[in-house]
C-alpha cells in the first residue's frame, strides 16, 4: 500500500489528494497536508474524487456503432474507421472539441491534430466566467482583501476558496455576494447577500478597491474599461483545466458559442465533453460524431465511434489551475481495459493520417507544452 | 530490564536515522526474519514537510523511512483498520497512533496480535504549512533551504543547506500563533506506554535510543533483534532515566496548562460556535478521517439527518450524533480539525467532551484496558 499525491481533477482550485494505492487498485483518498494550496483539506467532491476510475459506465474498449448498436473493436479498427470517414471533409467541416477536464499535454496534442487538418477547435468553459487569461493578471490574495465580493456561490462549488474568504471574513473583511438562487450557507457568510435574477445585471457601482471573485458565466471584458480601476478580478473556472485550455490558445466558447459551433460541424470530435446531457437535439444534424471519454454518457450514445479514455488517476500530465498555476498530475494505478492517454489516441489518429505531430513521447510532449506556455508569459 | 539504551549496529541506519537507530533496526530484523509482512512507516515525500505513508515489504527501502518527521502530521489508526486488517505488520507510533490502534482493538476493528507497535515518544508534531510559513517569518529562512528540523530542549531546530543551524523556542512561536497543533499542545501522552516499546531521545546518550520495554512481545523482540545481530543494548544510568522522567513531567505539565487555556478559559462562546457551524459545508471529511469513526452503515446519512444536501446542516443532529459516537473514545489526535476545509476547531469540543466523559467514568480512551463506558454492558 502506498499514496500517491495528485491533484484533484473536481474544479479549478487544483486542491492536492492523496490516493491509497494498493495491489494496484485506488481505494480511497487521503489528505496532502502538504499541499499549499489546500493543506490536506478537501471538499465532499474532491473527497469523492476517485470514484470515476471504477465508475459503472466506464468504457472499456473502443465501440463503433454498426446498424444502429455498439460493437466493440479494437483500437486499430477504430482509428481505421475514423481516419477513413475524416478524409471525406475538408477542413472547415471538421470540429474538434477539446476538454477543461484534460492534461494541457493532451489539449496540445488535440490542438496541434486540429491545426494540421486546418480543422476548427474550441473547449466549453461551462459556466466559468468569460476571461481572456493570457491578459488578465490574476490576484489571488484573498485572505487579506478588505472588502469581497462574490458572484456566484463559491462556497458549494468551490470551497476551499470559501474558506479563503472566510478566512478575511475573520479578519474584519466585508463579503458581499451575488446569487441567482437564495441559499443558507451565503445569507449566513455574507454581510449582505443580494438575489438576483440575472447574473448579467449586476450593478458594481456601489464597490470600490474591492476583490471581486466570480464563480458565474459572466464576460469580464465588461469590466475592462470600466472606471473602477481598483477592482481586482479573482474569476473561478469550472473545470480542473479550463485555465490551461485556454492559455493553450483553444477558442474558450461560452455555452451559446458552443452550441453554434456543434450545430455548424459536419465532421465532429468530442474530447471529454457531454452536450448531449443538455441538449440531445444539438448534435442531430451532426454528419459523423467521434466522442473519446472516460464514461459513456449521453453523447456517446448518439457517437459512431467511441474511444476509452484513461481518467486523471491513470495518467501523467498537468493542469493549470484558477491562479495560473501549472501543476503536475501523478499516474496512481493502470487502467483495468484498454483505454488509452488522450493524446495517444490522437497521436495515433494523427499517424492514420500521415500527420507528424512532432513529439514521440510524453516526456517529449510535455516539453514542448512547457516551452509553449512559457513563451505566452 | 525496562529502560535500556539500543544502537543500531548498521552503519547506514546510524548515519540516517534518530539517535541510535533503535527503530529502523528493529523494523529491519522483522522485516528480514520474516515476521511481519510489511512495515507501514512514514517516507519522506519531496522534502523535509513531506512525510508519505508507506507499506514498505523490502527491507533495502526502510532507509528512506529513517529519521523523524515532525512536520507530518498523520494517522496510522485508520489506514490499519480499514486497509492492512489482513495483515501481520509492524508500525512506527506516535502516541497518537498507539492510542488509536489500542482503542480501535477494543472497539473490534484491529488485532492487536498482528500489530508490533514501536512506540515514539512525541512532543507534537507541526502541520507542514504553518512549519514553511513559520520558517520563513520567524527564521527568516527560505523554507526549501532547510534540509533537516529536530526538536530539542524546547527548540524547535533547522538545519539549511549551508550546514548552518537555527533554533527558537517553541513557547515563543506558539504564543505567535504558530508551532505545534492545538491537539498536540493539549496532549498529556508523550510516552507511548501502550505500544510495544516506547522509544525517545529524552535521557538518552549521544548515538544511542532510549528504550522503554512495554509490553512482553517488546521484550522479546528487543532480545532476538539483539540476539540476531541487529541491535546492541546497554543500560542506561539512573541519571539517565530521572531526566527522562523530568522531561515527561513538565510536558504533562504543560499539556495540562494548554488544556485549560483551550478549553476552559479561551473556549469559543455559544456565539462563536454558531459562527462556525454556519461554515460547515458538510464534506464528511471529519468523519471519514476520524481513526475512531467505523460504522459502514452511517447515521449521518439516514435521510431523517441528511436533509438532501442542506448546508450548513443542523450542528446539533450533524456534530451531535458524532460527539455521541465518537466522543467517549477520542484521543484528540486532531485529524478532524486538520481537514475540515472550513477550519472549524472540532478537536476543541471532542477533546473536551472527552475530558467529561472523563471525570464522570474516569476512561482514558487508548490507555486504559477497559472497554469505552457506553459500550460497557457487563455492568
Amino acid at each position: 500500500m502506498k499514496i500517491i499525491n495528485t491533484i484533484c481533477p473536481n474544479c479549478s482550485v487544483g486542491c492536492g489528494v492523496g490516493l491509497i494505492v494498493k495491489d494496484g487498485k485506488v481505494l480511497g483518498i487521503y489528505p496532502n497536508k502538504r499541499h499549499p494550496i489546500n493543506e490536506g483539506k478537501n471538499c465532499l467532491n474532491g473527497r469523492t474524487c476517485h470514484k470515476i476510475i471504477n465508475h459503472e459506465k466506464r468504457l472499456k474498449n473502443p465501440l463503433i456503432k454498426k446498424n444502429g448498436a455498439f460493437v466493440e473493436v479494437s483500437w486499430e479498427e477504430a482509428l481505421n474507421y475514423i481516419a477513413s470517414h475524416l478524409k471525406k471533409y475538408n477542413g472547415d467541416e471538421i470540429t474538434f472539441i477539446a476538454s477543461g477536464k484534460c492534461t494541457n499535454e493532451d489539449n496540445y496534442a488535440l490542438k496541434k491534430l486540429a491545426d494540421g487538418l486546418k480543422a476548427k477547435i474550441g473547449h466549453c468553459i461551462c459556466n466559468s466566467p468569460k476571461v481572456d487569461y493570457a491578459e488578465v493578471s490574476i490576484s489571488g490574495d484573498i485572505e487579506e482583501a478588505k472588502n469581497i465580493v462574490i458572484i456566484g456561490d463559491v462556497f458549494s462549488e468551490h470551497a476551499l476558496i470559501g474558506r479563503k474568504v472566510i478566512k478575511a471574513r475573520d479578519k474584519g473583511a466585508r463579503i458581499t455576494i451575488f446569487n441567482t438562487e437564495e441559499r443558507e450557507i451565503l445569507k449566513l457568510n455574507a454581510d449582505k447577500f443580494i438575489k438576483v435574477d440575472s447574473y448579467l445585471d449586476i450593478d458594481l457601482n456601489d464597490f470600490k478597491d474591492d476583490l471581486i471573485i466570480i464563480n458565474a458565466p459572466i464576460d469580464t471584458d465588461k469590466f475592462k474599461n470600466n472606471k473602477f480601476k481598483n477592482f481586482k478580478i479573482l474569476p473561478v473556472a469550472k473545470h480542473c483545466n479550463t485555465v490551461g485550455a485556454t492559455l493553450l490558445n483553444i477558442p474558450a466558447l461560452n455555452r451559446e458559442e458552443y452550441f453554434n459551433l456543434l450545430k455548424d460541424s459536419e465532421f465532429l470530435y468530442i474530447v471529454g465533453e457531454n452536450p448531449a446531457l443538455v441538449n440531445k437535439d444539438i448534435l442531430k444534424d451532426v454528419d459523423f460524431l467521434v466522442v473519446q471519454d472516460v464514461i459513456f454518457t449521453e453523447t456517446a450514445d448518439l457517437a459512431d465511434v467511441v474511444l476509452p479514455t484513461r481518467c486523471w488517476a491513470e495518467k501523467d500530465g498537468t493542469f493549470t489551475n484558477f491562479e495560473k498555476k501549472i501543476q503536475h498530475i501523478k499516474k496512481a494505478v493502470d487502467p483495468q481495459h484498454k483505454a488509452l492517454e488522450d493524446w495517444k489516441i490522437i497521436k495515433k489518429l494523427a499517424e492514420k493520417l500521415n500527420i507528424n505531430l512532432g513529439f514521440e513521447s510524453f516526456d517529449e510532449l510535455h516539453k514542448e507544452v512547457m516551452s509553449y506556455l512559457k513563451d505566452l508569459n | 530490564m525496562k529502560y535500556l539504551l539500543v544502537r543500531s549496529t548498521d552503519k547506514e541506519i546510524l548515519k540516517r536515522a534518530e539517535c541510535g537507530g533503535a527503530i529502523t533496526s528493529l523494523f529491519k530484523y522483522l522485516l528480514e526474519e520474516n515476521i511481519v509482512d510489511g512495515i507501514l512507516a512514514l517516507k519522506r515525500g519531496e522534502d523535509i514537510y513531506d512525510g508519505v505513508p508507506e507499506l514498505i515489504t523490502d527491507s533495502k527501502e526502510l532507509l528512506n523511512t529513517a529519521g523523524s518527521l515532525h512536520c507530518s502530521p498523520v494517522n496510522f489508526g485508520k489506514l490499519i483498520s480499514k486497509y492492512l486488517r489482513d495483515m501481520k505488520i509492524a508500525v512506527p507510533t506516535k502516541p497518537c497512533d498507539a492510542m488509536a490502534l489500542k482503542e480501535l482493538s477494543k472497539l473490534n476493528q484491529v488485532d492487536l496480535n498482528n500489530i508490533y507497535m514501536l512506540g515514539l515518544n512525541c512532543g507534537g508534531t507541526i502541520s507542514p504549512i504553518t512549519a514553511m510559513k513559520m520558517i520563513e517569518l520567524f527564521y527568516n529562512v527560505d523554507p526549501f533551504d532547510v534540509v533537516k528540523e529536530e526538536i530539542d530542549k524546547g527548540k524547535f531546530i533547522i538545519k539549511l543547506k549551508n550546514g548552518e543551524h537555527k533554533a527558537i523556542k517553541i513557547d515563543e512561536l506558539e504564543e505567535r500563533g504558530f508551532g505545534r497543533r492545538k491537539s498536540c499542545q493539549r496532549c498529556e501522552v508523550m510516552v507511548p506506554r501502550m505500544a510495544d516499546i516506547a522509544c525517545g531521545n529524552w535521557g538518552a546518550e549521544e548515538g544511542w535510543t532510549f528504550v522503554e520495554i512495554c509490553s512482553e512481545r517488546g521484550k522479546e523482540l528487543i532480545e532476538n533483534a539483539k540476539k540476531e545481530g541487529y541491535i546492541e543494548v546497554k543500560e542506561p544510568s539512573e541519571r539517565a532515566i530521572k531526566i527522562r522522567e523530568k522531561i515527561e513531567n513538565s510536558m504533562i505539565k504543560l499539556a495540562k496548562k494548554f488544556q485549560k487555556i483551550h478549553l476552559e478559559d479561551n473556549f469559543p462562546s455559544l456565539e462563536e460556535w454558531k459562527k462556525y457551524w454556519n461554515r460547515c459545508i458538510k464534506c464528511y471529511g471529519c468523519r471519514d478521517i476520524c481513526p475512531l469513526c467505523f460504522c459502514e452503515d452511517c447515521r449521518l446519512e439516514k435521510d431523517y439527518v441528511d436533509e438532501k444536501g442542506k448546508i450548513p446542516p443542523d450542528p446539533l443532529m450533524f456534530q451531535g450524533i458524532r460527539l455521541s459516537h465518537v466522543s467517549q473514545s477520542c484521543i484528540n489526535c486532531g485529524q478532524c480539525e486538520d481537514v475540515c476545509p472550513m477550519d472549524i476547531p472540532l478537536a476543541y469540543i471532542f477533546h473536551r467532551m472527552q475530558l467529561k466523559i472523563r471525570d464522570v467514568f474516569g476512561y482514558v480512551p487508548g490507555v486504559d484496558d477497559k472497554i469505552p463506558p457506553l459500550f460497557d454492558f457487563e455492568k
